[in-house]
């Protein structure tokens, strides 16, 4: 492929949405053309200023627009399941991308504030840049949750949701505060989104707080003695409806997990 | 400084716009000059230049969105972030030229 025809993919590129096998072709031209990649720069340093601290927003008349063919999907989506373009997407594009994102994003980013909050986004970061995003790549949660036993000391709740749109992607093994946890992923279109689970210090129930952080949002909350740190690029009102199905599920364990004989 | 900066036939980037991908980082990075950028832009191009970057709707649903072909939201999209490009490129040239 010669820079001409590099160019005119790389938008569809750089929005995930090129064929597997026009992917290959054109990260190999990036890692040699100075030309072809700073533009992709180009393109990247758009993405991450326009999502910096939440400054832009679609219109408000859009955005009930968006809202109302959320409802229509997830309707649809309950009724039929849930088959994600996300699942065919390259890892490779995505640790290349998130590895400029994360390029730009040291370079613009504020001082360093909670510690947990800074661990939390250069785990989610670091999964997605080194191609690792699991360790066990399976939609079954009967599959993902004994992988846990074994590796930690706590029992890590795990549930398929792609019935509501989020596709159980898998779990990782991650390293946050200076102790082993649990990374339960999940899918949302192209966005991967990280949970991260351990034990909580007290056993009270927390809310659910959202905050935001080089253009991540990071949803945390604590139940039955666990805390749950959740973090994508997915946009905050469908990261809220996975929280609280998360905590609805999350709470009833027993008797959605029991067996049927 | 001296990059020979030619056009690559059909692309649809001017080259000028990967000369200097990390000044133009930098600039991009300035909410006011992204805003003064933004509100130039007609408010279709804006609007699915926001659902893809911000919101982080595929090529489908965005057509589905807004209601037009998937060709007119990948157009609409790369003018867009074409417009966003030169308009932050020509600045920052005004910046160095300026002495900031």
């Amino acid at each position: 492929m010669d820079c001409k025809e590099i160019q005119q993919q790389l938008e569809r590129y750089f929005d995930r949405e090129l064929p597997l096998s026009d992917k290959r072709a054109l990260a190999e031209h990036l890692k040699r053309c100075g030309e072809c990649s700073g533009l992709l720069n180009g393109l990247n340093a758009i993405h991450v200023a326009l999502n910096k601290q939440a400054v832009f927003s679609v219109p408000a008349g859009l955005k009930r627009r968006v809202r109302r063919q959320l409802r229509d999907n997830a309707a649809e989506n309950n009724r039929l399941g849930v088959v994600l373009p996300w699942m065919g997407f390259s890892g490779g594009v995505a640790a290349l991308v998130s590895l400029i994102t994360w390029g730009m994003l040291s370079f613009v980013s504020p001082p360093a504030g909670s510690t947990v909050l800074n661990e939390i986004v250069s785990a989610h970061i670091r999964s997605l840049i080194v191609d690792h995003i699991t360790d066990i790549a399976s939609a079954d949660q009967h599959t993902v949750k004994p992988w846990f036993k074994g590796r930690l000391d706590f029992a890590v709740p795990v549930t398929d949701l792609t019935g509501h749109g989020f596709p159980l992607l898998g779990g990782r093994m991650d390293y946050v505060q200076h102790r082993a946890v649990a990374a339960v992923i999940y899918g949302r279109r192209a966005h991967v989104i990280n949970v991260f689970v351990w034990p909580s210090d007290d056993g009270a129930y927390h809310a659910i707080k959202a905050e935001s952080r080089r253009g991540y949002h990071v949803f945390r909350w604590s139940d039955a003695g666990l805390q749950y740190w959740m973090i994508s690029d997915l946009n905050e009102i469908e990261l809220e409806q996975l929280a609280g199905l998360l905590r609805g599920e999350a709470s009833e364990p027993r008797r959605r997990n029991l067996p049927s004989g | 400084m001296a990059h020979s900066q030619q056009d690559v036939a059909g692309s649809p980037f001017p080259a000028s716009l990967a000369s200097n991908p990390e000044l133009l980082a930098r600039s991009s990075t300035e909410t006011a000059a992204l805003i003064e950028a933004l509100e130039r832009l007609p408010v279709e191009f804006r609007e699915v230049l926001l659902l893809r970057e911000v919101e982080g709707y595929s090529y489908k649903e965005i057509a589905e969105i807004v209601d037009v072909p998937q060709g007119t939201v990948m157009s609409r999209l790369s003018r867009a972030r074409r417009h966003l490009l030169e308009y932050l490129s020509n600045r920052l040239k005004r910046e160095n030229a300026g002495g900031l």
